[in-house]
């Protein structure tokens, strides 16, 4: 005890050793848990691992390299990874490796993600249809905030692509939930209402890079993902069986959106930013309007 | 499978034939180590994202391990260099940090004997002088000190010729003991 009165400099290399220890025992270290519901370290790797496909080779390295080097793949590869997390957290996985085909088992009704709502998130009670929903297009997918376009491009921070088709025309609705925009078209000729939502086209659009894990989607079995390209931009179109949709907030907040089921799906990245797509087109009228977005 | 838990020997084995569940249990054994080796070397870095990646790295190249030797050194050091790799060069450095009193977590050990002896004020001049240090002299320390590696864990770990983690950590100390000194301002100086 009398050493601790001693300048620290002047102290024992043993005693300094013992005030490293107890020190280090107070650094603030970030943690690898999933805290509140999310995914920790391990099931984040694991994610990436399965949404790059990547295989422990003895001769072939080159593909991992590029892992770190090309933010053109990345966004897309975070937004994919964190897409496949939630199935491992409420378990029940099957893996088709190959191909990236990937089914997993039913949704457990109480999943841990499902029971992490947050306060304050919007999502709050709205009923899980579209169709009795009062209240602006949209209102019941739990998107969050109406902005008008130009808010919620300055919200996105990037500049909002658009179908230049003017039989489509500007969207119906900009909702904005973080920094993700979410801009919704009513059901009409060329876009018919998609049966799980009663819209006619949903497009989000957000910066990938901003948290890995805003992105969540939460797939049911019989869920199929196609890899794709977008413009040269690597895609995926999920497409079968209903998925539920699920992302976490910039806070780290496990939102669910009302537990709606979403139609098929178009993802893409170009890098910078990521985009989905929801509609009742099929993967090729999808690609076709997502490649005309401007 | 049948209600033991597979060591990592059983687990690195699965992995290696592209068994990606055995490979996540086997790296949830050392993701906290791993989350603190990456904050250590790199304080203003973002340790989970580095530690992901150094993950997916750990099992691209998983088929040249060799069973027989210790995992969690090899995987550290693809950590250790996959956090170096984004250390940032220039520019202010925050360096480590304390936190509160209060945020001891519940699962964290009651505090040591020792802890009575450190005050507040004391850690905070620890910490100043470990952040003022260079990046080696602040990896060894902490490898030996905050994250617990042996000798030959720490080597290693940080890349270096095991017999010189001894002569190395006797360095940093000193070095430690010389900004500790410089900003003591007590009637003892240097």
């Amino acid at each position: 005890m009398a050493e601790s009165r001693q300048p620290l400099h002047a102290i024992s290399d043993e005693a300094l050793g013992g005030a490293l220890r107890e020190m280090g025992s107070w650094v603030a270290f970030p943690s690898a848990d999933g805290e509140g519901g999310r995914p920790d370290v391990a099931a984040l790797s694991r994610a990436r691992i399965v949404a790059l496909d990547i295989r422990p080779s003895r001769g072939a390295t080159r593909r991992w390299f590029g892992l770190g080097l090309r933010p053109m793949r990345r966004g897309l590869v975070l937004a994919v990874a964190a897409l496949l997390v939630l199935a491992a957290i409420a378990g029940a996985i099957g893996f088709g490796l190959p191909g990236l085909r990937i089914i997993f088992g039913d949704i457990p009704s109480s999943s841990p993600v499902a029971s992490a709502t947050p306060s304050g998130s919007g999502s709050g009670s709205a009923p899980p249809s579209a169709t009795a929903s009062p209240g602006p297009l949209g209102s019941s997918l739990g998107l969050g905030v109406v902005l008008s376009l130009a808010d919620a491009e300055a919200r996105a921070g990037f500049d909002l692509i658009l179908p230049p088709d003017p039989a489509i025309g500007p969207p119906d609705i900009a909702w904005v939930t973080g920094r993700r925009v979410n801009l919704v078209w009513a059901s009409g000729p060329g876009l018919p209402a998609t049966e799980a939502t009663g819209i006619g086209l949903l497009i989000s659009e957000f910066q990938g890079h901003v948290d890995p894990s805003l992105y969540q989607k939460f797939i049911d079995s019989g869920t199929k993902m196609t890899r794709v390209t977008v413009n040269g931009s690597p895609g995926y179109w999920l497409s079968g069986a209903p998925h539920f949709f699920f992302y976490i907030d910039p806070e780290g907040n496990s939102v669910e959106d009302t537990h709606r089921q979403v139609g098929d799906t178009l993802i893409w990245s170009t890098g910078e930013e990521t985009y989905r797509l929801e509609s009742t087109l099929d993967m090729d009228a999808a690609i076709q309007l997502a490649e005309s977005l401007r | 499978m049948e209600g033991r838990p597979l060591d990592d020997i059983e687990l690195i084995t699965r992995a290696q034939t592209g068994e990606v569940m055995a490979y996540e249990e086997l790296v949830r054994r050392y993701q906290d180590v791993a989350v603190r080796t990456a904050h250590v070397i790199s304080p203003d870095g973002d340790a989970e994202d580095a530690v992901q990646e150094a993950f997916v790295k750990a099992y691209a190249a998983l088929a040249r391990f060799r069973v027989e030797a210790p995992f969690r050194p090899w995987l550290l050091r693809i950590v250790a260099n996959e956090a170096r790799n984004r250390r940032r060069s220039a520019g202010r450095r925050a360096g480590l940090a304390l936190r509160a009193a209060e945020d001891r977590r519940p699962g964290d050990a009651a505090p040591s004997p020792e802890s009575a002896v450190l005050a507040g004020e004391t850690r905070q001049a620890l910490l100043a002088a470990i952040n003022g240090l260079r990046d080696e002299d602040r990896e060894i320390i902490g490898a030996r000190y905050f994250l617990d590696l042996s000798e030959a864990e720490a080597a290693e770990t940080l890349g270096l010729p095991r017999g010189t983690v001894k002569s190395r950590l006797s360095r940093a100390l000193s070095r430690l003991r010389a900004q500790l000194s410089a900003s003591d301002g007590g009637p003892i100086r240097g």
